[in-house]
């Protein structure tokens, strides 16, 4: 088993002052083995978060972070492979079948973006699985103003099989929802 | 001395022994007693108890004489008496001795002894008008004198026994106490305080010394007894002091404003006598508080003030 | 015979251990003595020996001992006069007087050893209750005055106490007392505690001495032995502290007032300290509470020079860990009003140690008893302004250099003064002062309560005041609003100023205590409208209105200032200072915008590199500003002066923050487009978005993502814009697309242009896909050439799918996928790495496109 953790879209400190000290607690250092995150850091302090809390990270650049990041990223974890997006670059925006296009472009079982700050999963009928792990300090989007809570999604990979868990920080508190997925290829 | 005479053979033909009435529930004095408890530790011969029965002032003196003659000898004699007698003995001087008192008791008249014989005495109601002393230059003492007169050419034999006498002293009806500012100027002010001037033979020394300016550095401070025998009279007057006491009563250099509690217990010192004044015109006893002082440099400082020394209670061994 | 005057190898040391064994034989060797004696039942001549015993704690070898050497003689001589006792106390138990001996032992000459056997035989007598405890106690610490050597005495006062120690009466009164045990009255508590009082106090005084008798000594040495002998001292106080036990009138009423005066009366600064101290620590906590007054008072009246930042420190720290083991302990300390009784009697103290309380020590005091405070009574920001204002007052006094206090009425400049740099301990010691307030309220709203707060931190240095400034920001943990006005917001200014300005704050009037507002009232901004406020930060400013303008100083000069500085740690900090936006209310959105026009002025002063991290979070604000307007349905003129000050922040960021710049332009124009109605916003942002492009992203890299994202952005704001502006922006975006620097750019950029550009006009989809493809196909690198194509394609197939052209149609597509078979049959490519991955590629789509081939009519599904 392998744990995964999809998060991104900070935006420290322009859209929020920092990380929930809620999630802090739960991501504690030495249990997550990779950690693919979908940009929009904003600061570097978030950077150096990360790498604390795992030795594996990946991170791709959003639309206001340095160019320091690459624009997508690719990791093989089990038998699957994941790409990972910030997903400002899709058009339009907020489109599945952008995004699926996007999945066959990078050729990767599982894509990961960000961008919309709405935590969702889904799967295609190709069997491609969609990860957006929303802002994980409930950052709000610039173009509309639905409030979105602070979420995370992590997964938990098994040879083919992704279980994912979705964290999200509620006003009534934490909720997490469980999925499960195979990977048909 | 006399067993080495006799084997020489000057020894006298006889032994004389005093018995006194009741000698053996009688109490006795230690007429020889150390000359000053500091002293104490280091003993010598002179200091072998020298036990005296003790008699008050007109006790009645009694006993048996016993006369044993040796190897069954007979002696011829010219009489033998008993003497009791007070003298004052100068030791220096011994030509100002004096007899104060003198009674005598014949016991057997002149003849011959050819056995042992015991003979009664008794001096009734005797007077004793004075304490028995010891001192340096002068003595009083009581004693009984056994003589058997001899022939012209040959000595008398003689055994003399002493006895101690000790009077008991009413209470002073006052009793003031001693205080007294000294110092010196600008460097020692002290001011002390003994609450009593007149102490029997085992009483305590109570007392306060107030340090009131203190710019010498002392190194500690001591109470002595002194004591002052004068004996003679006219232009032979022999006067001796001497300290029988010593008792530190500080240690370390107090500072201005400190008060050192004094309590001398005076029975530790066993010289001590009454204080006497002109016994029978020849003698004096003054005895003196001397608060001494003494500095890092051993400098001393003193003062002495006299006190008077009664007896309340017999000092018997 | 070796020489016995070897003064070379006779060492101080080596004497001294020669006359310790000396001594102890003695002891030794009249101890086998005194228990024959005892043994032979000669009770007269064992007293004369124990004399001997113990008079060798005053022979000649022993008074050459240090303390140390000698307690070693002490205790040897202790042990044997206890064979003495256990006798003694074995005939009392078989009815012997003890009063005997008693008096007896009262015969030895000599004083030391006469008190020795004295306390013994005291002893004995308390024991044997056959005498009034409190009467032997009283005689004995009378009798002790004989021994006036200050070493000799103190170790014959120690004897006495640790003989008596276990048998001081502790009963309140006689009529406690057990009537069946004795007729005789021991005493009370009482007597215990004046015989124990008495005996400290000569003792403390045979200890004070010492420093006098030192006329011919080392003083060096001589307090290296007073401070071994102090514990002979303190034990007393230890014993008062058993005997006063849990009853504080017996404390307050009569323990404490005798201590006290001991100490003050002894006038000596060791014993001062060293008493204070232990009185600190002896005692229950809660007495200390109880008489903090008298204990303050005491204070006040040690001697000029006595450590009392020992003291002091010791008594608050006492106390701060009292009230923080419990409630009850800090209601007390409210009750008894603690913190008031220092911040009343501190000052006395203070003045009248005057300079031998010196700055350091001074801070360390601060340091306690804000840390008290916080303990004891949190919620009193005043009390902890209090300490503060302390510390300010102290800093004044021994930094200060030319305060006037006769010139107060001239102009206020005149007096102002200036300071004297701190050392680094103290300067770290005042910033403890300071942070602890921090780190207790972790609020930004209490800390702004603290009056003398900026007047302390001018003191520090510039790194520090910066540290202090982050560290405050820091602590706003939860970022609770607390900033309700503007005033609050400028008074947070004050305090953060370190990380705003370039240079240190303090200097002149600010340090007055005036705070610091000073340096404030030059820039009279308020009156500036903030329409074209941030011109100011760009051009001249005449001098009527801004005399000495930094910010527009920094701006040009930021770059090289801020070089020296950690570049990280610069970030981090501005990071915090764009963090407070957050702390401001935003409830009503008009106030919220004033709010947001005055923090923009305040940040302005830091010049563009701060800017450039402080003012994005502030833009954002704003924006999220305008969203709620949209969703509140308030004033249409609101909305659109929040969008102007949006992007006049934008305007305010440096050339060298020209990629920043654009897409937070790209941000303002979707949030614009997404609120509706403010169309300007969204063309005025793009366009500009493009001068900035075309004028100041130098880079090809930051190029390509500038105009990605202007392409991505135009993607969803195209129903917000009139077609003909739209067209314009399409048109521009794909004529720079064409122009990028490398061929892939200019494919990647034109399939993004083909899935915004509109069907309609010159450079429809369809042209920019064929344009991408043309880029492509000029690729040199096979692999590259084909994974473009196969991105076109894909394009391709998604323009299709949306119905914005048909690629179908002039089989566009079908041509495309027959050149990438092409290239992927020619032999080099196969077998390669990148060849799988094309092949994976292919693979995909040829899928996809087969599997929706009713989608893409006209597409020969037998070909792929």
């Amino acid at each position: 088993m392998v744990l995964v953790l999809a998060i991104g879209d900070f935006h420290v400190p322009h859209r929020s002052p920092g990380l929930p000290q809620r999630f802090k607690t739960l991501l504690a250092p030495g249990k997550i083995q990779y950690i693919f995150c979908t940009g929009n850091l904003s600061s570097s302090e978030i950077d150096e978060y990360l790498r604390s809390v795992s030795p594996d990270v990946h991170i791709v650049a959003g639309d206001l972070d340095s160019t320091y990041y690459p624009d997508k990223a690719i990791v093989n974890v089990g038998n699957l492979s994941f790409g990972i997006c910030h997903g400002h670059q899709i058009i339009p925006r907020d489109s599945k079948s952008a995004n699926e296009a996007l999945r066959r472009e990078m050729g990767v079982d599982v894509l990961i973006t960000g961008n919309s700050h709405a935590v969702e999963v889904w799967q295609s009928n190709d069997g491609g699985i969609f990860v957006s792990p929303g802002s994980a300090t409930g950052a709000y989007t610039t173009v509309n103003h639905t409030v979105s809570p602070p979420s995370f999604v992590l997964m938990d990979v098994q040879g083919s099989k992704v279980v994912t868990y979705n964290y999200i920080l509620e006003d009534t508190g934490l909720r997490v929802a469980r999925e499960n997925f195979d990977s048909f290829k | 001395m006399e067993a080495a005479l006799g084997f020489i053979g000057l020894g006298s033909p006889c032994d004389i022994s005093v018995d006194l009435d009741a000698a053996s529930t009688r109490r006795y004095v230690n007429q020889n007693p150390t000359s000053s408890t500091l002293h104490s530790s280091t003993k010598s011969n002179n200091d072998n108890p020298l036990l005296l029965p003790l008699f008050t002032e007109s006790e009645t003196v009694s006993g048996k004489v016993t006369v044993s003659l040796k190897d069954g000898k007979h002696m011829q004699h010219r009489g033998i008496k008993i003497d009791f007698v007070g003298t004052i003995e100068m030791v220096y001087d011994r030509e100002n001795s004096q007899q104060f008192t003198s009674l005598e008791r014949l016991l057997e008249d002149p003849g011959t002894l050819t056995a042992t014989k015991t003979y009664r005495f008794e001096f009734t109601n005797v007077e004793k008008s004075y304490d028995t002393y010891s001192g340096i230059n002068v003595k009083l003492r009581y004693f009984l004198r056994v003589s058997i007169v001899r022939s012209q050419y040959t000595q008398d034999i003689c055994k003399q026994v002493d006895i101690a006498v000790q009077h008991l002293v009413d209470k002073p009806l006052s009793n003031q106490e001693i205080r007294m500012e000294v110092g010196i100027e600008d460097s020692l002010h002290i001011e002390f305080v003994y609450h009593n001037s007149k102490f029997h033979l085992t009483d305590v020394v109570i007392g306060r010394i107030y340090f009131m300016l203190v710019r010498i550095n002392l190194k500690r401070m001591e109470l002595e007894i002194r004591k002052r025998e004068s004996a003679g009279t006219g232009a032979n007057v022999y006067n001796e002091t001497e300290t029988v006491m010593k008792f530190e009563v500080m240690d370390g250099a107090p500072v201005r404003g400190e008060v050192i509690p004094v309590r001398m217990f005076l029975g530790a010192c066993r010289a001590l006598t009454p204080s006497y004044r002109s016994v029978n015109n020849k003698f004096s006893v003054k005895y003196y508080l001397n608060l001494v002082l003494v500095d890092e440099t051993d400098r001393r400082y003193f003062k002495q003030s006299e006190i008077t020394i009664w007896r309340k209670s017999y000092q018997t061994v | 015979m070796p020489p016995s005057h070897s003064s070379l190898s006779d060492t101080d040391e080596g004497r001294e251990g020669r006359y310790l064994r000396e001594s102890i034989a003695s002891v030794r060797l009249h101890a086998q003595r005194l228990r024959r004696a005892l043994d032979a039942d000669r009770l007269d001549e064992a007293v004369k020996i124990a004399a001997d015993v113990a008079a060798e704690l005053r022979s000649i070898a022993a008074a050459e001992l240090s303390p140390k050497l000698y307690y070693d003689v002490y205790l040897s001589v202790g042990a044997e006069l206890r064979v003495l006792e256990n006798y003694a106390m074995e005939s009392a138990r078989r009815g012997a007087p003890v009063l005997e001996l008693y008096e007896r032992v009262q015969e030895t000459p000599l004083v030391l050893p006469r008190l020795y056997l004295l306390i013994t035989a005291g002893s004995v007598y308390i024991k044997s209750q056959q005498a009034a405890a409190k009467d032997v106690l009283r005689d004995l610490v009378e009798m002790c005055a004989g021994v006036q050597h200050p070493q000799r005495g103190l170790f014959l006062r120690a004897y006495l106490s640790q003989m008596m120690k276990d048998k001081l009466p502790d009963v309140l009164s006689e009529d406690e007392h057990d009537e069946d045990s004795n007729d005789i009255s021991a005493g009370t508590v009482h007597d215990s505690i004046s015989f124990v009082i008495r005996n400290f106090t000569e003792m403390n005084r045979l200890w004070v001495r010492m420093e006098r008798e030192a006329s011919t000594r080392d003083i060096e040495v001589l307090e290296k032995e007073r401070l071994e002998l102090r514990i002979l001292v303190g034990s007393n106080i230890a014993t008062l502290g058993r005997l006063v036990g849990s009853n504080l009138d017996l404390y307050k009423t009569e323990v404490l007032p005798a201590i006290v005066e001991q100490i003050v009366k002894c006038n000596d600064s060791i014993a001062q300290e060293y008493l204070a101290d232990c009185i600190a620590q002896v005692f229950p906590d809660d007495f200390h509470l109880q008489t903090l007054e008298e204990f303050m008072h005491m204070c006040k009246d040690l001697k000029k020079g006595v450590n009392m930042r020992i003291i002091l420190s010791s008594i608050i720290q006492r106390l701060s860990r009292f009230v923080s083991s419990s409630s009850e302990a800090k209601h007390a300390a409210i009750q008894t009003g603690a913190f008031t009784v220092f911040r009343d009697k501190l000052p006395a103290v203070a003045k009248h140690q005057g300079s031998s309380l010196n700055l350091t020590d001074r801070l360390r005091i601060h340091v306690e008893l804000m840390n008290f405070t916080l303990c004891s009574e949190p919620n009193r920001t005043d009390y902890v302004d209090d300490v503060l204002g302390f510390t300010v007052h102290d800093m004044q006094k021994f930094l200060g250099s030319t305060y006037d206090h006769g010139k107060k009425s001239k102009s206020f400049r005149k007096i102002s003064t200036t300071y004297k740099p701190l050392i680094t301990d103290d300067e770290l010691l005042a910033l403890d002062v300071l942070t602890k307030p921090l780190d207790k309220f972790k609020s930004v709203g209490s800390v702004l309560k603290l009056e003398n707060f900026v007047v302390l931190q001018n003191f520090l240095s510039y790194e520090n005041q910066k540290a202090l400034a982050a560290r405050l920001l820091l602590s706003a943990g939860g970022y609770s609003k607390c900033i309700h006005n503007v005033n609050t917001l400028k008074k947070l200014f004050r305090y953060v100023a370190p990380l705003v300005l370039e240079k240190r704050v303090g200097s002149d009037a600010e340090a007055e205590g005036t705070g610091g507002d000073g340096m404030y009232q030059k820039f009279d901004m308020s009156t500036i409208t903030y329409h074209h406020e941030y011109l100011l930060a760009l051009m001249p400013v005449g001098s009527s209105t801004a005399p000495q303008l930094e910010s527009s100083q920094s701006l040009s000069a930021d770059t090289s200032a801020i070089s020296e500085e950690d570049t990280e740690q610069f970030e981090k900090n501005q990071e915090l200072v764009a963090r407070i936006v957050y702390l401001c209310e935003d409830e009503n959105i008009g106030e919220a915008l004033s709010l947001y026009i005055v923090l923009r002025q305040e940040l302005i002063r830091g010049g563009g590199k701060r800017l450039s991290i402080t003012l994005p979070s502030l833009m954002f604000a704003s924006l999220r500003l305008a969203l709620r307007c949209s969703k509140t349905n308030c004033d249409g003129d609101l909305v659109e002066r929040i969008l102007s000050f949006a992007a006049e922040s934008v305007e305010l960021l440096p050339d060298s923050s020209a990629l920043l710049a654009l897409r937070l332009r790209l941000h303002i124009a979707g949030t614009a487009a997404s609120l509706g109605g403010v169309s300007r916003f969204v063309y005025d942002n793009i366009s500009s978005g493009f001068v900035a492009y075309e004028q100041h992203i130098t880079t090809s890299r930051d190029q390509h993502k500038a105009l990605q994202q202007i392409i991505a952005t135009m993607g969803f704001v195209r129903d917000a814009l009139p077609e003909d502006s739209f067209e314009a922006l399409a048109n521009r975006a794909i004529k720079h697309a064409t122009r990028s620097l490398t061929r892939s750019d200019q494919c990647v950029l034109l399939c993004m242009c083909a899935k915004v550009a509109p069907k309609s006009m010159k450079g429809s989809p369809i042209s920019c896909l064929m344009k991408a493809e043309e880029a492509a196909e000029c690729c040199v690198n096979a692999a590259e050439r084909v994974l473009l194509m196969l991105d076109v394609a894909s394009c391709a197939a998604q323009v299709h799918e949306t119905k914005m052209a048909n690629v179908c149609e002039g089989q566009f597509l079908g041509e495309l996928m027959k050149k990438v078979r092409e290239i992927m049959s020619s032999k080099q490519n196969k077998g390669s790495a990148l060849g799988k991955v094309v092949a994976i590629r292919y693979g995909k789509l040829v899928g996809y496109l087969k599997q929706r081939l009713d989608v893409f009519e006209g597409l020969d599904g037998s070909e792929l």
